[in-house]
This record gives C-alpha cells, sequence and structure tokens, in this order.
C-alpha cells in the first residue's frame, strides 16, 4: 500500500524517514557485495511480482509478496524494497521523496519482523519442507496484515480526520492477506523444490551471530541460541565456574570479573580451556560474576555464598577443613549425609530450576508457527468448503 | 511497463545537471508537504505546473499518470468529507458532510499533484542511470546505488522472461479465476520469476568476478553544473522562499 505524497503529516513522516535510514543503514551493512547483483534481480522480481492482478471475487489486487522477500533476503529486503519504491517512484509516481521512509518501513519492516524468524528457523534448524511451506505462508500473511496495520496507523496518527480511511485500508489489507498466504506458501514450496539452496543457503553465508543487536528484539526467539552464558557454584574454598553459550559450546578466554556486593572487585581474569574458571572465596554474603566474551556476549550471575560451611578462622565455631573428614568420619550418620548433599546439590537445582523456566516459556518463533499453523489450517477447510460448492453449483464443463 | 517515457527530450530540463536536479525535487517535495494554507499551496501547483510547461512534457501521457496517482486522492475525497465534523455543507439522512472535510481533501489533491508535476517535470527527464550515477555523486551509501543500477539494469530483462511465462500461460488456455488453481499458477509463475532473478543475478555476479569487478563502479564521468543549472536552482530556491514566507508570513493577516 502506498500512500501518496501529500496525505501524512509532518512528525509521521519525519519518524518514517528516521527508521528507514536505520533500517537502510542495518540491512546495508550486511548486504555482502558479492550478494548484490542477486539482490537486485530479486528486487526486479518482486517489483514485477507487483504488476500480477490476481482475481478475487468479482474484483482484483495486486501481490505485494514483501513477506517472501524477507524470507529469501533477511535484512537485505530493506534496502531492496527502498529500491524497489525508488523505482517506483521515478517511473510512476507512485508515492514520492517524502514519504519514500514511511512507504519502506510499511513495507519492508512487517517483511523482516515475520520473514527473518522464519528465515532463521529454515536456516538453523533445517526443519521439514511441510514446517517451511507452513511458516512462509505466514509470514506472507503477516507481512500484509503488519503492513496495513503500520499504513493505518500512519494516516490515523496524521489526523483525526483519517481514521475512517485508516480503518477502510486495514479492512482492504484483509483478503490480500490471504492471498498472499497462499501465494507464498506455494512459491517457497516451489522453489524448495527446484532450487533448495535459494531458500537454505550454505553456512557461514549468513553470518547470523554478528550484529544480533537490532534483531534480538525481533527474533528473541533465536537469538537465545547464541546468548552467553555462566554458571558459578561454591565448592568451599573456591567459587568455580563456567562459561558457555547457549548451545552448549564452551567459552574460553572469556573475561570474567567478581565482584562483592559493596562493589570490591575480588577477582579479574580470563576463562581457561572448557571455559572453567575459579578463585578463591571472599568473605561476602554473595558474590555477582561477570563475564565478557566480547562483540556484546555478555552474562551475569549471582552467586549466594554458603558462609557456614567455608572455613572462617576468625570464628573458628566451625569445623576445621582438614578435620572434616577424619575426626568426624564415623560422626556422619545417613542423614547428616543427606544434609550436606543437599546443601552441595542446592545450586545445581537452582540452576535447573532456571533452564526449565526458560525452556517453558513461549518464544516468538512458537507463537509465529502456532498462528502460522491456525491461518494455514482455516485456509484449507476454506478452500475445501469452497471447492465442495462450486462442485454443487457448476456442472462440468466439457473441455475436451 | 511504462517506463522513461519522459527522459528523451530537449528541454532546459532535460539538459539540467541530475544532481541538482534530485536536490530541487526534494525540496519542493519537503517544503510542499510542510503547507498548510490554501494560497501557498495554490502559488506551489502553478510552480510545478510551470516546471511541465518548461519540460515540455507530453501531455497524453502526463494525464495518464495524474490520473492513476489520483485514483488514492479520489477516494480520500469521498471519505473525508463525511468523517471530518464541521460546518455543514450538504446532508444525506444521518450523514453530513462538511466544509473542512472538503478543505481537507482538496489541499491534499493539490499538494499531492504539485508534488507529482514536480517530480515529474525534474525527476522523469533524466534517465533511471543517470540518475543512479548523479546518487553516487551525492554520496549516497554505493551498495545502494548498485542495487539501484542494477535492479533497474535487468528489470527488462527479467519483464522479458516474465511476459514469455506468461504467454506460455496464455497459449494453454490459462483464465484467471478466484481459485486456487489459478492462485498455485501464480505461485509457481511468481516461484520461476525469482527463480530466475536468482540464476541471473548469479551469472552476471560471475560475468562481473570474471571481469575483475573489485566491488565498486569507477566514476570516470562527472557532472558538471552550467550557469543555467545555478540560475535554475536558485530560481526554484528563491521561488519556494517566498511560498514558504507566504505559508508563515502572511501578508494579509496584519
Amino acid at each position: 500500500m502506498h500512500i501518496s505524497e501529500g496525505v501524512l503529516s509532518l512528525p509521521v513522516l519525519a519518524s518514517g524517514g528516521a527508521v528507514a535510514i536505520i533500517g537502510l543503514a542495518f540491512g546495508i551493512r550486511r548486504l555482502d557485495p558479492n550478494d548484490i547483483p542477486k539482490t537486485a534481480l530479486l528486487t526486479a522480481a518482486f517489483f514485477l511480482a507487483s504488476l500480477v492482478h490476481v482475481p478475487i471475487g468479482p474484483s482484483s489486487v495486486h501481490l505485494i509478496l514483501n513477506g517472501l522477500l524477507g524470507v529469501l533476503l533477511g535484512w537485505a529486503a530493506f534496502p531492496a524494497i527502498f529500491t524497489a519504491l525508488v523505482l517506483q517512484a521515478v517511473l510512476f509516481q507512485f508515492g514520492g521523496l517524502t514519504t519514500l521512509g514511511v512507504n519502506t518501513v510499511i513495507m519492508a519492516g512487517p517483511a523482516i519482523f515475520f520473514g527473518l524468524p522464519v528465515r532463521l528457523l529454515i536456516v538453523k534448524k533445517a526443519p521439514s519442507a511441510r514446517t517451511v511451506v507452513l511458516a512462509a505462508g505466514a509470514a506472507g500473511a503477516f507481512s500484509i496484515l503488519g503492513s496495513g496495520l503500520l499504513a493505518a496507523a500512519s494516516l490515523a496518527l496524521s489526523g483525526e480526520a483519517f481514521s475512517g480511511v485508516a480503518r477502510l485500508i486495514l479492512l482492504a489489507h484483509l483478503p490480500v492477506a490471504g492471498i498472499e498466504a497462499v501465494i507464498t506458501s506455494i512459491s517457497v514450496a516451489a522453489l524448495l523444490r527446484m532450487r533448495p539452496e535459494m531458500i537454505l543457503p550454505g553456512h557461514g553465508r549468513m553470518s547470523v551471530a554478528s550484529g544480533f543487536a537490532l534483531i534480538a528484539v525481533l527474533a528473541a526467539g533465536d537469538a537465545e541460541a547464541h546468548r552467553l552464558n555462566v554458571f558459578a557454584w561454591d565448592s568451599g574454598d573456591l567459587v568455580r565456574g563456567e562459561v558457555y553459550f547457549a548451545d552448549g559450546t564452551p567459552v574460553s578466554g572469556a573475561r570474567i570479573e567478581a565482584a562483592c556486593p559493596d562493589g570490591v572487585v575480588v577477582f579479574s581474569g580470563v576463562s581457561a580451556i572448557k571455559g572453567a574458571f575459579s578463585f578463591p572465596a571472599p568473605c561476602c554474603s554473595s558474590v555477582r560474576i561477570v563475564a565478557d566474551a566480547g562483540m556484546g556476549h555478555r552474562a551475569e550471575t549471582t552467586l549466594e555464598l554458603a558462609e557456614t560451611l567455608r572455613s572462617v578462622p576468625e570464628r573458628g565455631e566451625t569445623l576445621q577443613p582438614s578435620s572434616v573428614g577424619i575426626m568426624r568420619i564415623d560422626a556422619l550418620t545417613p542423614s547428616a549425609v543427606e544434609a550436606i548433599l543437599d546443601e552441595r546439590l542446592e545450586p545445581i537445582r537452582q540452576e535447573l530450576a532456571r533452564l526449565a523456566r526458560r525452556e517453558d516459556r513461549v518464544r516468538l518463533r512458537d507463537v509465529v508457527a502456532g498462528l502460522g499453523f491456525i491461518s494455514g489450517a482455516a485456509g484449507l477447510a476454506l478452500y475445501l468448503a469452497a471447492k465442495r460448492e462450486r462442485k454443487k453449483n457448476t456442472p462440468v464443463s466439457p473441455t475436451t | 511497463m511504462p517506463c522513461e517515457r519522459f527522459a528523451d527530450g530537449s528541454s532546459l530540463l532535460h539538459g539540467a545537471d541530475p544532481r541538482l536536479k534530485i536536490l530541487e525535487a526534494a525540496a519542493f517535495s519537503f517544503v510542499v508537504v510542510s503547507l498548510s494554507k490554501f494560497g501557498p499551496q495554490v502559488i506551489s501547483l502553478g510552480m510545478a505546473a510551470v516546471l511541465v510547461l518548461i519540460a515540455r512534457l507530453d501531455p497524453r501521457e502526463l494525464v495518464r499518470r495524474l490520473l492513476i496517482v489520483n485514483v488514492f486522492i479520489f477516494l480520500l475525497a469521498l471519505i473525508l468529507p463525511w468523517s471530518v465534523p464541521g460546518q455543514v455543507l450538504l446532508s444525506l439522512g444521518p450523514f453530513h458532510a462538511s466544509l473542512e472535510g472538503a478543505r481537507e481533501a482538496a489541499s491534499i489533491a493539490i499538494k499531492c499533484n504539485a508534488i507529482v508535476l514536480a517530480n515529474m517535470a525534474l525527476l522523469s527527464t533524466s534517465t533511471v542511470f543517470s540518475l543512479a550515477h548523479a546518487l553516487s555523486h551525492l554520496r549516497v551509501p554505493p551498495k545502494l546505488v548498485q542495487l539501484f543500477f542494477f535492479a533497474w539494469r535487468y528489470l527488462h530483462v527479467l519483464e522479458e522472461e516474465f511476459e514469455t511465462l506468461m504467454r506460455a500461460l496464455a497459449a494453454r488456455g490459462f483464465a484467471p479465476r478466484t481459485d486456487l488453481r489459478t492462485y498455485r499458477t501464480y505461485a509457481n509463475l511468481i516461484g520461476i520469476l525469482f527463480l530466475r532473478g536468482f540464476d541471473r543475478g548469479e551469472r552476471v555476479h560471475r560475468a562481473m568476478l570474471c571481469r575483475g569487478f573489485e566491488g565498486h563502479y569507477w566514476l570516470l564521468t562527472h557532472f558538471r553544473s552550467s550557469s543555467t543549472d545555478f540560475a535554475l536552482a536558485v530560481s526554484i530556491g528563491a521561488a519556494l522562499a517566498a511560498v514558504a514566507a507566504v505559508e508563515w508570513f502572511p501578508p494579509w493577516s496584519s
């Protein structure tokens, strides 16, 4: 949907322009110079696809396919859609210079928001063809709905007078979303059959992990895969710990810094091989450990120190460490062993609980996939109903 | 596909420096968008009309494009009077059309047409390639300019492929209807179109590597602004300043 020149208010135009510049800067930075011809040709295909008019009932709509472009190009969809809009402005005077920013955000924003998670899902998880098709269909539908929502919002924000028009525009996008879902999913299925590498690019091409700062907001689900974790436990005299990425890869050479609650830094060093680190337990109630693996990968954890277990000579009243095993070994009843084990296992138990909590959280990906499944199922049901209806009403035409 | 229909010509604007024309079109658009009073808006429409006259554009093509652009404006003009409260102009049962709504619609129509006319006179009188060239001189990021350049360069190549596909469909008696079969056919068509684009892009890239492409274009020719270009820029700038002055310091209001 293009919004013409002279309609939107200045604040809307300015904020659209600002967001578009940020998106463009980000999209261009991530665009490999070697991919420019390919991206440009897909831009041209996207431009041409918008000239295809698909009949719907007595009327027809032209395809937009911003979701498909988002799935195929990822972040590069932003400069690609911008380019297509510039071409349209120069060639047909659809939209102009002042609305370029807003229109780019309206079309490219949802394309990336919904296309990128699907793309990441495909690249990282290599799901079955059916999942790919369903997810692509969902990306197609939701990109259009998102575009309609943004177009309506920018009109409504420009003045009270436009709220009626905004509502109409939103309504007009609903059938388009249905058609785009069907077209996007079937095209993706066709591409997957004909040229899978177009959708499943070789590894290393997409350095998904780098530059996750912006996308983390959009695709929290997959950002999780490269989140840095630090896990520490109290083992008597030493605090030991490990640094690892959320997928389990240990990180050696990460900078570790530990501080007491009062801010005194008690340890500073790097993690050794297998991401392990250790330092003497400080004399405070808890210690905050910050691990930094560079490139914005940071993690921190706070470890409660159990003071009663530690040998603190000044206090004296607890056991001397060297004598625990020897002198009291005979005094250890099974229940005492259990108590000690419980105490020692407590942090592990807590960490397990934390992991379980994280696993339980519904991720964006799941939401998208779920919505996609619903829309796909609804579409299928409608199609079958329509087909039965048609069979009932129209006699089979003699085609042969 | 209607393309650079206005780019051929020998008018003053056809020969003008595209860098300055881009800047002038941008300045014109932003000033006109910010106008809220009727008088300045009409003056800006007059300015745009003068530019179109100077550019000597083909009137039939001009009208055709204006009609397309005005479809959306027409829809707005149909809706706005009924959705803006104000002095009643016309009543149909429970609905009232307001004078303010009609004014709002008229203001949008004038501003939009002024900008579209000015863009046609200033931007469409250059070829897309020279605009891309000018953009790279205006320090637009080179990757973006290349994307624009390649997209335009291969748009027609891909369009031919697309027409071939459409002809093949027509030859097989395909008639679009509202059913899944049509949608599936179109979806496969789109899939093939994107596939051809992808393959062609890959081939273009390899061919360019063969020829020693290192990721950037050397700009061998540079635009030179003549005194006519500067005169044009100064007069457009002065006219815009005058319009802005009338908007913010109305001479008749004191």
